[in-house]
């Protein structure tokens, strides 16, 4: 018996023996091309075998700001467990800049070299940086000492401090023993530099610890 | 064969306080068809000079950035630091 589909306005769209799907092969997930009546296309780099879904080339585009991969199905999360939504992936480049207490990027520093990187998973912010000065420019050298240019702000959430600590240092005024940390709280985009020099903890870095032709290389990470 | 360099502003994100987090694409395009592209970010803050900045990163700052925002930021901005 013949047969035929029509769609809601009475119009056929598909007619016994008429169907027919190119480059149709087993797992290819079909597409559809064109306007109606549309062709139907099986996908060579879209692959599905019932249990795993393959994108042969090119990549998964999430179309949508805040969507992402959903692990919400992982057993027994952890305690403390906030989210299970990868809902962010970007790396690339940051500027960094030497600051004084204005935060002012536009005081005459000059740089022999700069360089960052950050990488972002979900909100968290892995970054590095190396800073190498020639010159503080019109920078106050009592002022405390800020790293400057950070790719994103962080978090505004209470309780969201984090420290850097850093792995190089060249060039600096600062006492012998003395080591350089970093600290970054809610809602800025700089790092505050420190120096631990007391047996209680770190107190402020200066321009002048720093020095016209100090050099700075570390890594670190806070949350968005 | 021709490989073309640009540059375009693919993010400006305004936060609650009007910060302005903005990413600068690098795209290298290959007979006009893109074969590779990289980020830069950095962050503009009320009150910041803007001049530098890309037209369309002016555009949003100047709508942002009002006179009583540039004052909340900065009050808050000098609390943290002091």
């Amino acid at each position: 018996m013949a047969w035929t589909f029509y769609n809601a306005s009475g119009e056929a769209m598909i007619e016994d023996g008429a169907m027919t799907i190119a480059n149709n092969t087993n797992n290819r997930v079909v597409t559809a091309t064109g306007a109606d009546p549309a062709s139907l296309n099986g996908e060579a780099n879209l692959t599905f075998d019932g249990t795993n879904l393959t994108v042969g080339t090119g990549n998964v585009i999430v179309g949508t700001a805040g969507k992402g991969i959903d692990f919400s199905n992982q057993a027994s999360p952890a305690a403390g467990m906030t989210s299970e939504l990868l809902d962010h992936y970007e790396e690339g480049t940051w500027t960094p800049t030497l600051l004084d207490a204005t935060l002012n990027a536009g005081e005459s520093q000059g740089y022999e070299n700069t360089a960052g990187h950050y990488l972002k998973i979900g909100p968290r912010v892995f970054i590095g940086c190396r800073i190498a000065m020639t010159s503080l420019g019109t920078l106050t050298g009592s002022d405390q000492a800020n790293i400057g240019g950070l790719p994103f702000t962080s978090a505004s959430t209470s309780n969201t401090e984090n420290g850097f600590g850093f792995g190089q240092g060249d060039g600096l005024a600062i006492t012998a023993g003395n080591s350089v940390s970093g600290q970054i709280y809610g809602n800025i985009n700089h790092i505050r530099l420190k120096v631990w020099d007391a047996t209680t903890g770190a107190s402020a870095m200066t321009v002048t610890n720093v020095s016209a032709d100090g050099i700075l290389i570390f890594s670190g990470q806070y949350t968005t | 064969m021709a490989l073309t360099e640009r540059t375009e502003i693919s993010r400006r994100e305004v936060l609650a306080d009007g910060q302005i987090q903005v990413r600068t694409d690098t795209v290298i395009e290959r007979d006009g068809v893109e074969v590779s592209r990289s980020f830069h970010r950095h962050v503009v803050v009320p009150g910041a000079d803007v001049s530098g900045e890309d037209a369309s990163v002016q555009t949003v700052a100047n709508a942002v950035h009002t006179a009583e925002v540039i004052a909340a930021y900065e009050a808050a901005v000098a609390a943290r630091e002091s």
